[in-house]
């Protein structure tokens, strides 16, 4: 960088999004949300311990009753209501448990069974490639083309920015095998495969494949073999319950989480533009980075509240029940600084993903924002 | 169900049955006692000692491994839904049913607070198994027991030991307490000193008039050389607040005496270091606190190697425990004190002397 941009005060670059906004308002902006998550924090106790206490317990207890019903998996009503259960105490696992409490939202219970650092999930995918991945890589370096590898996880291209290749012309088929397989895209994903030989060596390639492979063993083993088999004659019921649950998880997992970045309006940055940003210039990305889902509580919570998908990404270590508290604040917030707060149903928000995953198999590109 | 019972819950098919979970993580929802190895304890029932002691009656589960009196244990018990541990001494004797744990309301003392004041019975209570070598001597040698306070707790859990297995020992309890209302297990050792002829009861108080035999004031070597002549001929055992132990252990070294066997309830807080000196516990690596910003810079400063993420404290990639210290919050420059606490290193400074497990 030559001597005269150092120069420059850091916060000069305005992203498109905030562009209308002073290097005050930008501070103040930033001073607003910090408050607002000290006021939270604060205010955390009981009620919030109670609120995950009464989760885990709902997960536990849905997946107990699951896998018994599953025993009788004969009876097509044992079945169904077996694969239901199952696949709600996955979801839930997933979602609001493991997600969250591998962000440290819950650390302050000095409860060992919900640390953020001994927790494990039930996924494929190892909780400490994940921790790496998703909390430090994804949560960082958000929407930044290039770093966050959140952005077409190294198979797709769901940015204008990324360079088209010809395989992406597949992306519209493949997306949907991605969708349906999707805990094993997430524990592939931090082995970075475009980048070994490439800054990453095969060493730590391997290392990281291994634990993988440690994790998912256990995962197939007790799913697809144990279960099936400690059902006896009911092997195959039991098994397709299993199988049923891990796709209907996967299948959500995979809806919600690419609606959490992947929406029409939502920003992408390069890693010139963040270069020197500030706490507040981060909120910003976090923000136009970030889409919401619409729905009711029961919806919030079998997404683990990712449908807050924004308040989760300016704070992600706040207790995920609490962003639907604080949602109408951070929206009021952000109607007076002028910003987008980019929200809706699933249906319309998954119908723009589609749309981009479409739009950019092909090659050229579109800046809407950058046009105007 | 005893431990061992337990213990057959957990074998190679149950943990693959719950991986990645643990066998406990499922047990633990249909009853909180149930576990395959860790102690809990119900209490059954809070008995009032005082106007600010409690005397907890604890009921553990089967893992419980039994103690030796004069051991403590390490409580764990939910408050405002946040897990908070201490060590508390054991107050019965190894034959009594269930234990008892006596607490006594502690300043700003947060978990003995609570116990005080709002523990209730069916509370479940997490426990680890009875640690410590503050014990009874063997033999049937004379004994001079000396305890200040809420420090009485160990000593009481030998004197029940000696009276239930009958032991006709010589035992001389000096007890020092504010006042006569406010002795733990008063009623208690009253009863027993006028039972057995072996054991002499003097209780020394420092507000009201003191009985026959008992004196008022503090500790002093002339004292206890006029209250028990043969102090030297007997072992004595010692446990109360750091000012009395200091002064009862100045005695001894006067007199040319060995220290009595002690335990310490309560750690002499040292004044927070003007100037913070950081200690890494696992590389032994000391550094002056400002020479780095965050505790994660200055653990790299030293050629450590923590695991670390996004430095600003959002990933909780770079959590660690420290043992003990004062920090300062970067994000909100608010200074406190943590103990047996994972804190982000990444933004937290020494605001004094902090112990770092790194």
């Amino acid at each position: 960088m030559n001597a005269a941009v150092n120069a420059m005060p850091q916060n000069i670059t305005p992203k498109r999004g905030w562009r209308h906004l002073s290097a005050e308002q930008v501070e103040a902006f930033g001073a607003e949300l910090d408050a607002l998550r000290k006021e939270v924090m604060a205010d955390l106790g009981e009620r919030d311990a109670r609120y995950i206490r009464r989760i885990l317990k709902t997960q536990r207890y849905s997946e107990v009753a699951g896998r018994a019903l599953l025993f009788a998996g004969f009876l097509p009503p044992a079945w169904i209501a077996g694969t239901a259960l199952l696949s709600l105490s996955k979801i839930l696992e997933n979602m609001e448990i493991g997600h969250n409490v591998m962000h440290g939202q819950w650390d302050w219970l000095k409860d060992p069974a919900l640390n953020s650092m001994t927790y494990d999930w039930d996924n494929t995918c190892p909780g400490d490639q994940w921790k790496h991945s998703h909390n430090y890589m994804h949560h960082t370096f958000t929407n930044i083309v290039g770093k966050d590898r959140d952005v077409g996880y190294g198979i797709m291209r769901l940015s204008d920015d990324q360079p088209w290749r010809p395989q992406y012309l597949f992306q519209p088929a493949y997306n949907w095998i991605l969708a349906a397989f999707f805990q094993w895209g997430v524990a592939l994903h931090d082995v970075e495969f475009e980048r070994i030989g490439r800054g990453k060596s095969f060493a730590e390639a391997r290392k990281q494949l291994s634990g993988i492979w440690k994790k998912a063993r256990k995962q197939v083993f007790k799913d697809y073999l144990l279960f099936p088999a400690l059902a006896g004659p009911g092997f195959v019921f039991t098994l397709a319950g299993n199988v049923t649950a891990n796709l209907i998880r996967n299948l959500w997992a995979y809806a919600v989480i690419f609606c959490g970045h992947f929406t029409e309006g939502v920003e992408m940055f390069s890693e010139e533009e963040v270069e020197g940003e500030t706490r507040s210039e981060w909120y910003l990305r976090q923000l136009l980075g970030s889409s919401n889902l619409e729905g009711g509580r029961a919806f919030h919570i079998l997404t683990g509240h990712l449908s807050h998908q924004i308040e989760h990404h300016l704070f992600p270590d706040m207790p995920a029940h609490r962003y639907a508290e604080i949602g109408p604040r951070v929206q009021e917030i952000c109607q007076r600084y002028g910003l987008q707060y980019n929200t809706g149903t699933l249906p319309r928000q998954f119908a723009t993903v589609l749309k981009r995953i479409n739009r950019l198999a092909l090659p050229g590109r579109r800046r809407k924002m950058a046009a105007a | 169900m005893r431990g061992t019972g337990w213990k057959l819950l957990d074998n190679p098919i149950t943990r693959a049955m719950a991986s990645p979970l643990s066998v406990d993580d499922y047990l633990t929802q249909f009853n909180p006692l149930w576990s395959v190895a860790e102690v809990r304890g119900r209490i059954e029932r809070v008995e009032r000692e005082t106007a600010d002691a409690v005397t907890l009656h604890i009921t553990p589960n089967g893992h419980w491994q039994g103690h030796r009196a004069g051991q403590h244990l390490v409580l764990g018990v939910e408050i405002e839904g946040v897990r908070h541990s201490r060590c508390f001494s054991i107050s019965s004797a190894p034959a009594d049913a269930g234990i008892t744990v006596s607490v006594k309301r502690n300043g700003q003392g947060l978990v003995s607070n609570y116990l005080v004041d709002q523990a209730r019975a069916g509370e479940i209570l997490h426990l680890s198994q009875a640690r410590g070598e503050f014990l009874l001597p063997e033999g049937n040698g004379p004994l001079l027991m000396i305890s200040g306070g809420s420090g009485i707790t160990p000593l009481m859990a030998m004197l029940r030991q000696c009276v239930r297995e009958g032991q006709q020992r010589d035992v001389v309890f000096l007890h020092y307490s504010n006042s006569y209302i406010d002795t733990l297990f008063r009623a208690e050792l009253r009863a027993l000193a006028e039972r057995f002829e072996w054991l002499t009861l003097i209780q020394v108080v420092n507000e009201g008039a003191p009985l026959a035999g008992d004196r008022r004031g503090l500790f002093s070597a002339e004292q206890l050389v006029e209250l028990v002549p043969d102090y030297a001929a007997r072992t004595p055992l010692l446990c109360g607040p750091p000012a009395l132990m200091e002064r009862v252990n100045a005695a001894f070294e006067r007199a040319g005496l060995a220290t009595p066997a002690q335990e310490q309830f309560q750690v002499k807080v040292s004044s927070a270091a003007g100037e913070g000196v950081v200690l890494f516990s696992k590389s032994g690596r000391e550094a002056a606190g400002d020479s780095a910003g965050s505790l994660l810079e200055l653990a790299e400063q030293q050629g450590l190697n923590p695991e670390s993420g996004c430095r600003m404290g959002i990933c909780h990639a770079c959590k660690c425990h420290v043992s003990e210290g004062r920090v300062r919050d970067l994000r909100n420059g608010e200074v406190r004190d943590v103990k047996d606490e994972d804190i982000q290193l990444c933004v937290h400074a020494a605001a004094g002397a902090v112990q770092v497990e790194l």
